[in-house]
């Protein structure tokens, strides 16, 4: 109890409550620009913090991770660019609602979802640590080429009008997701002798690529379609009562973005389009999903901020990394004379519970910094599009150029919006790419890994409980929307005649 | 049939078949139980091609055909993004920008001074945050020394 006590007063001195302040500010405004996520932004800020003590360092960090998180849905809704990977699905409805002309209640939707989801993800992260990462542990190869294939799943509630065309983006997404040095053998696939793709196409341009540049196209073809003045819309923020309503979807989000987060590799990412379809899934109106609804933002948002929670404490007590951005702060932790895993918990207890207390100081202060300055967000909406587009384009090429310091990541990021325009045009679903270049690695590489443990034999995928439990749903993920759309087709058909 | 679309199915079966051959030339995984590099790719490859062959048999003639208004301004566009990057590499990203900026704002009909003042601001303002705040190392080509 004295240790938490003190814990809270360390959190709450005042270079550390500056450290939280700075964190959720520069969190909120690099989630929302594309193309600088968590992971860039922590990256981006480590030289800061040479200068400073351990558990500033480290709450700064947090909180700009916890704030990302909740700013990459800022870009989303209002100009459906997602700021970070983990608001792709965010995009879904809370574009549509912008577009609706209430870009003000998609923005508190995101917020309200986005500190649900970071306290509940922080209060697991403080109650479960240790058992919740030993049963992570036990997970082998089988289970996560599970995971990768249930993951996959979604891609058919993604497919948008064509469901063949959502298949064939997926395993485009999967083929891609093959070029590079092959783990297992060393060989280099279909890198055509370029060295930068030794490591496979660098994710972060091709998603700058897919999802920002191929707007900054469609926004030059917009043009001739309508005028630039920006529609009109309201700020009026989501009710309390309202928000009441959602509030289910929102738990179960925090909860399914809690436990993807604490799978090392599997980040927020994944956890936002997984929380996304088990709201769809078991809503009692699937269709008005992607139409601008509440619980289409509240389902991603909650997750995606509840994976910070998840994914720290893999890295805490074990030192194994849950997502990007927690790779980049294991190299934080390190520099910083720490060495994640067990001891941590031991050797430096008061530091992790004030870490604990700073996560926790950050999502009531995203709430007030959110509420604060919403006004100041929707006004980005304003701004017209031959404005628009240059910032878009030029930050662009910043985050693809800034990953790794190089041109070649440009024109990688060229290509794919190029693709992603034409694909998005006839119907090809471009999240579905995404979705399976992430998986993809994930699903080859640990299937290999698996049927090498077992001899060859693919009764392992099915004799381990957890890998089952994975698969079944996968399955049924798969099935259920086509037979939905199957059911409905006969429906008007019989009305017809 | 529409254009269009056929040519995403053909360029996404072209791709298929280009995978499918590149996979026979890669080796065998030292581990009997592996089933080596070859077998993702050239699965997923015939995978491709089924499904596009489907799209392109499956693409109903009532289907609308999707316009394309603006052809020249995009082209346009493509070709700037093309010379952007052997630019970048020779003057630098910030006289780059400023240029491609203008040029950029001048293809979306906004006034030529309105898109210096514009681009010069926009470029200011990235130099102030990445290079001086952030210290982020953008490619300065013949500026080197300089900023």
């Amino acid at each position: 109890m004295e240790i938490i006590a003190s814990a809270i007063g360390t959190a709450l001195q005042w270079q550390n409550l500056i450290a939280v302040v700075a964190g959720v500010l520069t969190g909120i405004i690099i989630g929302a620009l594309p193309g600088l996520g968590p992971a860039v932004g922590v990256a981006l800020l480590i030289p800061f913090t040479y200068a400073l003590p351990t558990e500033t360092s480290l709450i700064l960090l947090t909180a700009l991770y916890m704030a990302a998180e909740y700013g990459g849905s800022i870009s989303a809704i209002l100009i459906s660019t997602p700021g970070t990977p983990a608001a792709a699905a965010t995009t879904l409805d809370g574009y549509p609602m912008a577009q609706n002309g209430e870009p003000g209640k998609a923005l508190t939707t995101s917020l309200y979802a986005s500190v649900i989801g970071g306290i509940i993800g922080v209060i697991i992260l403080i109650s479960l640590s240790i058992p919740l990462a030993r049963f992570a542990l036990k997970f082998g190869p089988a289970e996560y080429f599970a995971l990768g294939v249930f993951g996959l799943s979604i891609v058919s509630s993604l497919s948008g009008k064509s469901m063949l065309k959502g298949f064939a983006a997926a395993v485009l997404g999967l083929l891609l997701s093959t070029v590079g040095v092959d783990t297992l053998t060393g060989y280099t696939r279909l890198s055509f002798g370029f060295v930068d793709l030794m490591e496979g196409f660098p994710f972060i341009p091709v998603l700058i690529g897919l999802f920002a540049m191929s707007e900054v196209f469609n926004m030059i073809e917009g043009l001739a379609k309508e005028s630039i003045a920006v529609k009109k819309f309201s700020v009026k923020f989501a009710s309390l009562l309202e928000f009441k309503k959602v509030l289910p979807t929102v738990f179960k989000g925090s909860l399914i973005g809690s436990f993807i987060g604490i799978l090392p590799g599997a980040g927020g990412a994944i956890a936002c389009w997984v929380s996304y379809n088990e709201a769809k899934r078991t809503s009692r109106h699937p269709e008005k999903f992607g139409t601008g609804i509440m619980e289409g933002i509240a389902a991603p948002e909650s997750a995606n901020n509840a994976t910070v929670g998840g994914a720290m404490i893999p890295l805490l007590a074990l030192g194994i990394p849950g997502s990007g951005t927690t790779a980049v702060l294991l190299g934080a932790l390190i520099m910083h004379g720490l060495t994640p895993g067990p001891k941590l918990f031991t050797e430096h207890t008061a530091m992790i519970y004030s870490l604990f207390a700073g996560l926790m100081l950050s999502n009531f202060l995203l709430l007030a910094f959110g509420l604060g300055a919403i006004r100041m967000w929707v006004k980005v909406l304003k701004i017209p599009t031959n404005v628009l587009a240059p910032i878009i384009f030029i930050l662009g090429v910043i985050g693809s150029y800034g990953v790794r310091n190089n041109m070649f990541d440009v024109l990688l990021m060229f290509v794919f919006g190029l693709m992603g325009y034409f694909l998005k045009k006839y119907d090809y679903s471009v999240p579905a790419i995404v979705l399976a270049m992430i998986l993809g690695f994930m699903i080859e590489s640990n299937l290999r890994r698996a049927l090498i443990i077992s001899d060859g034999s693919f009764l392992v995928i099915l004799t381990q409980p957890i890998c089952l439990m994975l698969i079944v749903i996968a399955v049924l993920t798969l099935v259920m929307p086509m037979v939905r759309q199957f059911k409905s087709q006969r429906n008007s058909r019989t009305g017809a005649n | 049939m529409k254009r269009g679309s056929a040519v995403i199915s053909l360029l996404m079966i072209g791709l298929g078949l280009f995978v499918f051959f590149q996979t026979l030339t890669f080796p065998k995984a030292f581990n009997p139980n592996d089933f080596g590099p070859a077998f993702f790719p050239r699965v997923l490859s015939i995978v491709l091609i089924i499904f596009s062959i489907g799209i392109l048999a499956l693409t109903r003639k009532e289907e609308k055909e999707v316009k394309y208004s603006q052809l020249l301004l995009i082209a346009m566009s493509i070709l700037l993004s093309l010379a952007y990057i052997p630019a970048v590499s020779y003057f630098g990203f910030y006289l780059t920008t400023i240029v491609y900026t203008a040029l950029f704002l001048k293809i979306l009909q906004v006034k030529a001074l309105m898109a210096a003042t514009y681009s010069v601001a926009l470029c200011l303002t990235v130099y102030l945050i990445f290079t001086r705040l952030l210290s982020m190392p953008l490619p300065v080509g013949i500026l080197t020394g300089t900023i």
